[in-house]
């Protein structure tokens, strides 16, 4: 069984938003709203400071609350790869899983459903990557198989410190940020 | 390699090409002696035969491929630097007898009047210049240009990040509102913006007055007396409060 992830090279990004064009476009996100987004995050004080830029989305949390707090079951893991995902027709745009999620991903689609990132599953399932991954110029961002030892991803994570986002959730994030 | 664009649309108001503006304001400057050639495909067919091909090849093909020659000194290019000794040259005898310092050093930049920042500018990875503002898709990700002003600064000002503002420079032009970004990434002394915003044309609707013009206020330049470039972050700017 797959489990997939997204490590993503914080010292390579440099912030262009391709992937959010890239995603706007595969997926029809409407005007307003992003499934994908670029925080630049400064530490310390000038002149001594570091700049962490990050292309961030959905973590697809292996203890999604918005999977828990569902009250339809719309909101599910999926079978390949454990991709969380909406399916449009069981969702009754409540937002309780807006509400949930700590990495405010999700947001509720102009047609009346909770719509956030998939993973481009339908591109992942023609064995192709996720729109995002496919254009970064810097190739900064890697998907693939944790679970598969000699997948890149795996092998980036195990060789390069690395951290996640919110951590603290208790949600274990499956997007990770290389540093 | 060689790439030719064609246009597929006429132009829908009579809309003047590049190259005829630059031809027309070249002929009332009276330098008409630098655009011998009647349009922009003359010109390019020009430049195109004295490499062996042809703007009508172009047309035909679209993309042409030209030999491939060394370009790196890695490949085996002998370096010529234009120089009278044919190397790099520290000290220079054409700038000594130009009346020139033959080392060139460092001049450093005047300090912004007391309650002043010099205007930087530069460019933002999603626009293009001030063409791409009103793209859909691009405008939904960076709608307005920011000031970036030092944490530090901004706290004196009493300004915090999503504050609007109007920049006035030391000629007493005035900016359009725009939004403040507090941050540690900007020396105290300067303020910066992304270029290709503040739009004045009401007929730009999607655009219009959204965030603030570094041309407006760039009503200073500088020539380097050396070599003649011309340096644009030389204006100062000063903040005033929005209403």
């Amino acid at each position: 069984m797959a489990r997939f992830g997204m490590a993503i090279d914080t010292k390579l990004c440099v912030g262009c938003m391709d992937c959010v064009v890239a995603c706007k476009t595969e997926n029809n996100v409407p005007e307003g709203f992003n499934r994908d987004w670029i925080t630049e995050e400064a530490f310390g004080k000038f002149p001594n400071i570091n700049l962490e830029i990050r292309s961030e989305r959905c973590n697809h949390c292996e203890d999604a609350p918005c999977v828990s707090s569902c009250p339809t079951g719309a909101s599910h893991y999926h079978d390949v790869g454990g991709v969380v995902l909406v399916e449009h027709n069981e969702c009754i745009g409540c937002k309780a899983c807006v509400a949930s999620c700590p990495y405010d991903a999700r947001f509720i689609h102009p047609d009346g459903y909770a719509d956030k990132c998939t993973f481009c599953i339908h591109r992942v399932e023609e064995g192709k990557d996720p729109a995002c991954v496919s254009v970064c110029p810097t190739n900064c961002m890697i998907f693939g198989d944790l679970d598969d030892p000699n997948s890149e991803i795996s092998k980036e994570l195990n060789s390069r410190k690395h951290h996640s986002l919110k951590p603290e959730a208790g949600t274990n994030p499956k997007i990770f940020y290389l540093t | 390699m060689f790439r030719f664009r064609q246009p597929v649309v006429d132009e829908p108001s009579h809309q003047k090409p590049n190259w005829w503006i630059a031809k027309e304001l070249g002929k009332r400057l009276g330098l008409q002696k630098y655009f011998p050639w009647n349009d922009v495909e003359e010109y390019l067919d020009t430049r195109l035969k004295s490499v062996g091909l042809s703007l009508q090849q172009l047309k035909k093909e679209g993309v042409v491929k030209a030999p491939k020659q060394p370009i790196y000194f890695e490949e085996g290019v002998q370096p010529n630097f234009w120089t009278p000794s044919g190397k790099i040259e520290f000290y220079s005898l054409q700038l000594k007898e130009k009346g020139f310092d033959p080392v060139p050093k460092f001049t450093e930049p005047e300090s912004p009047p007391p309650g002043y920042f010099r205007l930087l500018m530069g460019r933002a990875p999603v626009h293009t210049f001030a063409k791409t503002q009103s793209n859909p898709i691009l405008k939904d990700m960076m709608e307005e240009n920011s000031v970036w002003i030092n944490n530090d600064i901004a706290m004196r000002y009493g300004l915090k990040s999503g504050d609007y503002i109007k920049l006035k420079n030391t000629d007493g032009v005035v900016s359009s509102k725009v939004k403040v970004k507090a941050t540690e990434r900007i020396r105290p002394d300067s303020v910066f913006m992304v270029h290709g915003f503040g739009q004045r044309s009401r007929m730009l609707k999607s655009t219009y007055l959204k965030g603030a013009s570094d041309a407006h206020l760039t009503t200073k330049y500088k020539l380097d007396p050396l070599m003649g470039g011309t340096a644009m972050n030389v204006n100062f700017v000063t903040f005033e409060r929005e209403a």
